[in-house]
């Protein structure tokens, strides 16, 4: 006895196939004709969306508070001159005009821009009356800037220093204007040596009010940047605006939305309803799949009589495997078909022992009907006077579908368990169903033989399918989730390979906290794309760094310390502490013992210089290792970055801002990442990476190489 | 003439594609009258009950309709249909196995391969069909991807989300069981 293993038993059903129950089509349709849900990458863009509108948001309102902060009285109480790059721009053009644009609202404009240097009044009555601003500002003069006018004279450190700030005011109706309104005039005088130490000292004078200097003020750049900041005070309405409209819009279109399925529902209800009664362009289709003929001796394989006048039928009758047809033709088709279609497409048909009858007759007496029937699989056996099949489409002016699969006939001399249907008139669709306890039928043991050889051959037949397959099972593979969302935190160390130097000091490591999130998307199972936003530092270390502190001496000039010094060696815009290069040293020596300067102001600290920065990763990943809930994946990319804080410390305490910081910078970033799936969709994940800044500061070394080591959640949908 | 048929029906079958795509109930009837069969006997195969495998091919046929305008008809529409149709059943049994069991642990027979040879009887389609059916759901699971789609172990535990051991040990246990059952039959008939 022939042995074979469960396998091989199995293997008789691998193509199994059933006819569903008819009910199953109407609910599918009730579902289909139901308004769709929304998609979920909708809902996960729009909180996307939503993430970066609460992170912009803080941002905005993060620098429009930096603007007031630099403006505020503390500031100038604390004498902290804020250089910035716009005066130097001014210093090298020796005069600049900034013109604020369009939309400043008068009022607003100047309290944000003077009202905290200046007295309320006299700025209330310079907005009240709209008039236009003219700010000259000598900046070679070093003030202190004080909230009085005899303050300001007191404060006066140098006779060499002049101040000049007029506001002249004139009358103008519309107040400020972009082509009008408000023009700073920053003159140098002095050239750029004693940038370091630079306060503006401004007089305003109002004509119309009182005709005499109402303030001496300090305006430093950062006020004008304020006001550049206030034109965004009447865009705020317009997102809103635009909202708005996109939701109408939105409204709008799912009413157009709903309409289209109500047309869709009528047209698709339309197209079955024609589909069942177009009396013209009709067609019939038989297709009997996998049907073997063998055996045959006096009938034909297949006989398949279209009575339908003005028809074309077409019979195909492939892979027909006959074996010892001695008299008939294989096939028969006799077309009666006069104007219309009928196909019946009957392939791989196998018939064995039929040795009278046709295997398969189906009469299509479907006049102005379609008629489809699929008969698959079927497998004739034994099957010696009768029909297998009797297929009787009397339907006139109906569509009859029938759908016969998988149907078995064996050793029964009669009748087969096919069910033959006739259509009455008025049914529009009929299925041929297959009822269990008709198709069952008891299999002998040389059927089951026959049975096993009929799958070989099937086999044979579809090995071409085989590389489709196994296209199959791979895309079923990488049918997986494709977005996740991570958010991540880390610690990050940046470093300089190059032994850079900054005021004769060897550039420390510095460490600093990272954090995030990212998006990713999954393009294969391979390759990932991923972006996001990310607060990252750069940082650096200088120990042991010489300076002097200007405010413990009391009439040192700046020059005296600085005259050799090159620009480059500034770090820091604060006026407050004059840092010295350790090559300088001997020249500050020198003039230590020639007694221009005081021993006592010479004093050494540790220098920290903190850049942040808001960044947005380009990220392409490539998963090295993907097993079972372990994932490693390589990442690789650029970045952009904003600049968002720029400090620097002075032995722990901030005495200003990083000379020349660029406002963006641009980097690389490569990465590994290794991910473990803690729970359902949920990963947890390490990051070990390095990044390179191309130029964070100008004209000046700073660590550009950054390790870091993130870790974090990682969602997947 | 087989050439011409096939793309005469390639043809038709385009047409209907697009119907669908379109949202024509047309063209998504046609669809479903030459496919159901078939995808409707692999839902039968993979869940245990007919009840189950009504309500996956239900939502899977959804699926087809709702995501057909993806199909950029490359390969076999079969195929893709197959696939989808699979998917969603592995996503059913998926979240079925975590609301029951968890079978995700090292069976130490997983390197047992005394597989038994079988004399050959015949067995009706309905009960081999029955005895998949009453296997335990992953069991099921593995035994129909590995014998019925072909797929490697390896394949089956990235799919299945389970070690590649527990997918060799479950088919392994699978086997035993349906082994089991048709022996019994061969002995109940013998006796």
């Amino acid at each position: 006895m022939k042995k074979q293993n469960i396998e091989d038993i199995f293997s008789s059903i691998e193509h199994f196939s059933s006819v569903p129950p008819p009910e199953l089509w109407d609910k599918i349709e009730e579902q289909l004709d139901q308004p769709k849900k929304k998609k979920r990458a909708i809902l996960w863009w729009s909180a996307a969306a939503s993430l970066l509108l609460g992170l912009s948001i803080p941002s905005v309102l993060y620098f429009n508070s930096k603007s007031d902060k630099a403006i505020s009285p503390g500031a100038i109480e604390n004498k902290n001159v804020f250089l910035n790059k716009e005066i130097d721009t001014d210093q090298d053009s020796k005069n600049s005009t900034i013109k604020s644009n369009t939309n400043i609202q008068t009022e607003k404009t100047i309290r944000v821009s003077s009202i905290k240097n200046k007295s309320e009044q006299s700025n209330q009555n310079a907005a009240n009356q709209n008039n236009l601003v003219v700010v000259e500002a000598n900046s070679s003069s070093k003030v202190n800037a004080e909230t009085s006018h005899e303050k300001t004279k007191e404060n006066v450190k140098s006779e060499t220093i002049a101040a000049k700030s007029t506001l002249t005011e004139e009358k103008l109706p519309n107040g400020f204007s972009p082509n009008q309104n408000t023009s700073f005039k920053s003159n140098d005088n002095k050239g750029v040596e004693n940038a370091n130490a630079i306060v503006l000292n401004t007089s305003l004078q109002n004509k119309n009010i009182s005709k005499e200097a109402v303030a001496k003020d300090k305006f430093d750049a950062e006020n004008k940047m304020a006001i550049a900041a206030n034109d965004n005070i009447q865009n705020k309405n317009a997102p809103k605006e635009a909202v708005a409209k996109d939701k109408l819009d939105a409204e709008n279109k799912a009413a157009i939305a709903a309409n289209d399925n109500i047309q869709n529902k009528n047209t698709s209800k339309e197209s079955v309803a024609k589909d069942k009664f177009d009396a013209e362009n009709k067609t019939a289709i038989t297709a009997n799949d996998n049907i073997q003929n063998k055996n045959i001796s006096k009938e034909s394989v297949a006989k398949d009589k279209f009575d339908a006048e003005n028809k074309t039928a077409i019979a195909a009758n492939d892979n027909i495997q006959n074996k010892n047809a001695p008299k008939e033709a294989v096939a028969k088709d006799k077309f009666d078909a006069e104007n219309k279609t009928a196909i019946a497409a009957n392939d791989n048909i196998q018939n064995k022992n039929a040795p009278k009858e046709s295997v398969a007759k189906d009469k299509f007496d479907a006049e102005n009907k379609m008629a489809i029937a699929a008969n698959d699989n079927i497998q004739n056996k034994n099957a010696s006077k009768e029909f297998i099949a009797k297929d009787k489409f009397d339907a006139e002016n109906k569509t009859a579908i029938t759908a016969n699969n998988n149907i078995q006939n064996k050793t029964n001399g009669s009748q087969s368990g096919i069910v033959t249907e006739n259509l009455p008139s008025q049914k529009a669709i009929a299925f041929t169903e297959r009822k269990n306890t008709d198709a069952t039928v008891l299999l002998t043991k040389t059927d089951s033989l026959q049975l096993a050889e009929l799958h070989n051959l099937e086999e044979s037949l579809k090995n071409p399918k085989k590389e489709k397959e196994i296209d199959e099972k791979a895309s079923l593979i990488s049918k997986a989730e494709k977005w996740s969302v991570e958010v991540f935190a880390g610690i990050a160390n940046s470093e300089n390979y190059k032994n850079d130097k900054t005021l004769g000091n060897v550039n420390s490591p510095k460490q600093s906290n990272a954090y995030g999130v990212k998006t990713n998307y999954k393009l294969n199972k391979k390759w990932a794309v991923s972006s996001g936003l990310k607060i990252n530092e750069l940082g650096q270390s200088l120990a042991n760094v010489s300076y002097i502190d200007t405010k413990s001496i009391a009439f040192m000039k700046p020059e005296e310390v600085s005259a050799d010094r090159s620009p480059s060696t500034r770090i820091s815009n604060s006026t407050d502490f004059v840092f010295v290069a350790s090559a300088t040293n001997d020249n500050v020596t020198n003039n230590v013992n020639n007694g221009v300067m005081n021993t006592a102001s010479f004093e050494s600290g540790d220098v920290d210089q903190r850049l942040k920065y808001l960044e947005m990763p380009f990220e392409v990943s490539y998963f090295i290792l993907n097993k079972n809930k372990t994932t490693v994946s390589l990442n690789t990319g650029g970045f952009v970055g904003k600049l968002i804080s720029n400090d620097v410390y002075l032995n722990g305490s901030a005495i200003g801002e990083n000379q020349n910081a660029n406002s963006f910078v641009y980097g690389s970033l490569l990465s590994s990442t290794l991910q473990y799936r803690l729970y359902k969709k949920t990963n947890v994940f390490i990051e070990p990476g390095m990044n390179y800044y191309v130029n964070p500061l100008d004209n000046q070394s700073f660590n550009q190489f950054q390790w870091s080591f993130n870790f974090g959640l990682n969602v997947s949908f | 003439m087989h050439n011409q048929i096939n793309t005469f029906l390639k043809n038709d079958l385009e047409t209907y594609i697009k119907q669908c795509v379109q949202n024509d109930r047309g063209g998504q009837l046609k669809i479903y009258q030459l496919f159901s069969p078939v995808l409707y006997g692999i839902c039968l195969k993979y869940m245990k009950n007919e009840d189950d495998a009504k309500d996956v091919f239900q939502e899977a046929f959804i699926i087809v309709f709702e995501k057909i305008h993806q199909y950029k008809f490359e390969g076999s529409f079969e195929g893709w249909l197959k696939r989808i149709f699979i998917n969603k059943l592995i996503e059913t049994l998926n979240k079925k196995r975590k609301e029951s069991f968890f079978l995700d642990v090292f069976d130490p027979d997983v390197n047992v391969t005394d597989e038994e040879e079988l004399e050959i009887f015949p067995i009706e389609q309905e009960k081999l069909l029955e005895y998949i059916r009453d296997l335990p759901d992953q069991y099921r699971m593995v035994f129909n991807l590995y014998v019925f789609e072909k797929m490697k172990h390896k394949e089956i535990a990235e799919l299945l989300k389970i070690s590649e051991g527990t997918s060799k040990s479950n088919l392994n246990r699978a086997k035993r069981i349906l082994q089991k059952r048709i022996l019994s039959i061969k002995n109940f008939k013998t006796a």
